[in-house]
């Protein structure tokens, strides 16, 4: 990794409520994202893979700790111009397509959400075509633009989703848990589009998730979170080949395997 | 949005009725040749239908109350007040109620706990208290009733949209609009005010009642609108001294005023389905 990286985070810390109650849900995490690359996180539940990631996007305002992206601190406090021009650079993709839609607008609309924002368009039909060629670019047919979320299925929601996070072109997309809402049906189909999208726009990718066996097929590199901490990271292959850390092997070894007697920790399902 | 209320049969019905209401309370009293306040001591307590003394070839249509005035003018000047009672509290709901839960709502913290504080001690003065004092400054009638539901008319609708707005600010469409770089305006503008809409509107309609209500109480105290004018709550309230007697004094106005709370209840029913888009899909209603 001679590149210099897109996002470095180093010693994040995020805390939950205040005093004696306070709860550490991320203490010193520290990776980098090159451009192009998938980092994943992964982890158990409650492990703070998500905080990880809403901090980031400063959903959730850091403690402490760095964050800098495309050489820029973004972990201080940001002016109005500067958290506008960031969301130009950094998306991100909800777990849940159901509660991530605004079920009043119609699909054409949330996907256009980003162009109102930062008026990326002189006209109506500009609008409308940007919106449909993106529409297109996930699988989603044209006359979908005038139907409400309501009216669609999970995966379909999820595309609406994609689309209205890479009409800003990022250069780094935040997946947290894309497909663990969605039927196992249709998770491959969401997963090889977002790839795909990965490999013709060159994004950056941070994947949150806790389906092993999917990260190692989508990921070049692994991050393995432990109660707010990140205990290991590295290559795909070294970290289900020759994971160093107990809790890693605990984490591949509770994966089930599809006939016992064969001991190699392939890892092909869900933690 | 019209399309899908107009499949609403009972909102069509009620809108159909308010119409109906209003364009009668505008031409109703041109229609007979007297004033509300016309006294004829000659014609006192005539039934619906009798001949007129003064004007040959003319009908009091709904008779005669206790001084002779025409009932049927009186109704209808009384369905005017009525209205603009209604109006007036639909109007003070969707600009206050909605501005003040909305700033309390979304803000909240510090801005929300001295709002709801404030909010509290209005809500804790009775409105008969803050008209009598009012009286100390103003003539009764309408001013005063419209001070009053200006003070106070709010305080039910401002309390709904503040629930709606804590609700809705948590949710992951809001989140993305952030991550998006959406302002505060249009969060609240694009994802919140929609989806809370149905509510905000059915509290408005449902306050409708009420406020007519708080007019004819005010009315029966002396409070609200004065003789000789009439609302429907004054003449419903003078028509029930002597309802064995003379029945159509009270059964005529209470039936103007039925038919107006019910319209309105039925139009705002309709008008929250209409405005729910995630109810169903347009195809299969």
């Amino acid at each position: 990794m001679t590149e210099t990286p897109l996002l470095t985070v180093s010693n994040l810390k995020q805390y939950y409520g205040t005093g004696k109650k306070r709860v550490r849900a991320v203490e010193d995490v520290s990776f980098t994202i090159c451009p192009e690359e998938t980092f994943a996180l992964v982890g158990e539940s409650g492990s703070g893979k998500t905080t990880v990631g809403r901090t980031i996007i400063r959903i959730l305002p850091p403690k402490g700790g760095k964050i800098l992206f495309g050489g820029k601190d973004i972990s201080g406090k940001l002016s109005g111009e500067e958290r506008k021009e960031l969301s130009r650079k950094l998306q991100m993709i909800f777990q849940d397509p159901m509660s991530s839609l605004n079920p009043s607008e119609k699909a054409g609309d949330i996907i256009a959400r980003g162009l109102d924002i930062h008026r990326l368009y002189s006209s109506r039909t500009e609008r409308r075509e940007k919106v449909l060629s993106i529409m297109k670019e996930v699988g989603l047919p044209e006359e979908a633009f005038d139907r409400y979320p309501s009216q669609f299925s999970g995966g379909q929601r999820q595309r609406i989703a994609i689309a209205r996070a890479l009409i800003m072109n990022p250069e780094l997309l935040i997946a947290d848990e894309p497909v663990s809402a969605l039927d196992v049906s249709v998770r491959a189909q969401i997963i090889n589009l977002l790839k795909e999208l990965q490999r013709k726009r060159h994004i950056a990718m941070l994947f949150i998730a806790h389906d092993l066996a999917l990260v190692r097929q989508i990921s070049d590199r692994v991050g393995v979170m432990h109660e707010g901490k990140l205990i290991e990271t590295g290559t795909a292959e070294k970290i289900f080949g020759h994971p160093s850390q107990p809790y890693t092997k605990k984490l591949l070894d509770s994966v089930p395997v599809l006939y016992p007697e064969d001991t190699g920790s392939s890892g092909t399902g869900e933690v | 949005m019209w399309s899908r209320f107009k499949r609403s049969r009972g909102a069509m019905a009620g809108l159909f009725c308010i119409a109906l209401l209003s364009l009668f309370a505008l031409i109703g009293p041109a229609l007979s040749p007297y004033t509300y306040d016309e006294v004829s001591l000659s014609s006192q307590y005539l039934p619906p239908g009798a001949p007129s003394e003064e004007y040959p070839g003319h009908l009091h249509f709904w008779g005669t109350d206790e001084l002779g005035r025409d009932l049927w003018t009186r109704v209808w000047m009384g369905t005017r007040i009525s209205l603009y009672v209604a109006l007036l509290s639909v109007l003070i709901d969707l600009t206050i109620g909605i501005l003040y839960g909305v700033t309390a709502g979304y803000y909240g913290g510090a801005v929300d706990l001295i709002l709801q504080r404030i909010l509290e001690v209005i809500q804790g003065i009775p409105t008969i208290v803050i008209v009598t004092l009012l009286m100390l400054v103003l003539k009764p009638g309408l001013v005063s009733i419209t001070v009053a539901l200006v003070f106070a008319g709010w305080i039910n609708l401002s309390l709904l949209v503040r629930a709606q707005v804590l609700k809705l600010k948590e949710t992951e469409y809001v989140l993305a609009s952030k991550t998006l770089g959406a302002s505060d305006l249009s969060i609240i503008i694009r994802d919140i005010l929609p989806n809370a809409a149905g509510q905000i509107v059915i509290m408005a309609m449902m306050s409708v009642p009420g406020a007519i209500f708080l007019e004819a109480y005010l009315s029966f105290l002396g409070l609200g609108i004065p003789d000789p004018m009439a609302s429907l709550g004054s003449l419903i309230n003078s028509g029930f001294k002597s309802m064995l007697l003379y029945p159509w004094l009270v059964l005529i106005p209470v039936i103007i005023f039925v038919l107006l709370v019910v319209s309105f209840n039925l139009a705002a029913d309709g008008l929250r389905d209409a405005l729910d888009v995630t109810l169903g899909t347009s195809e299969d209603r």
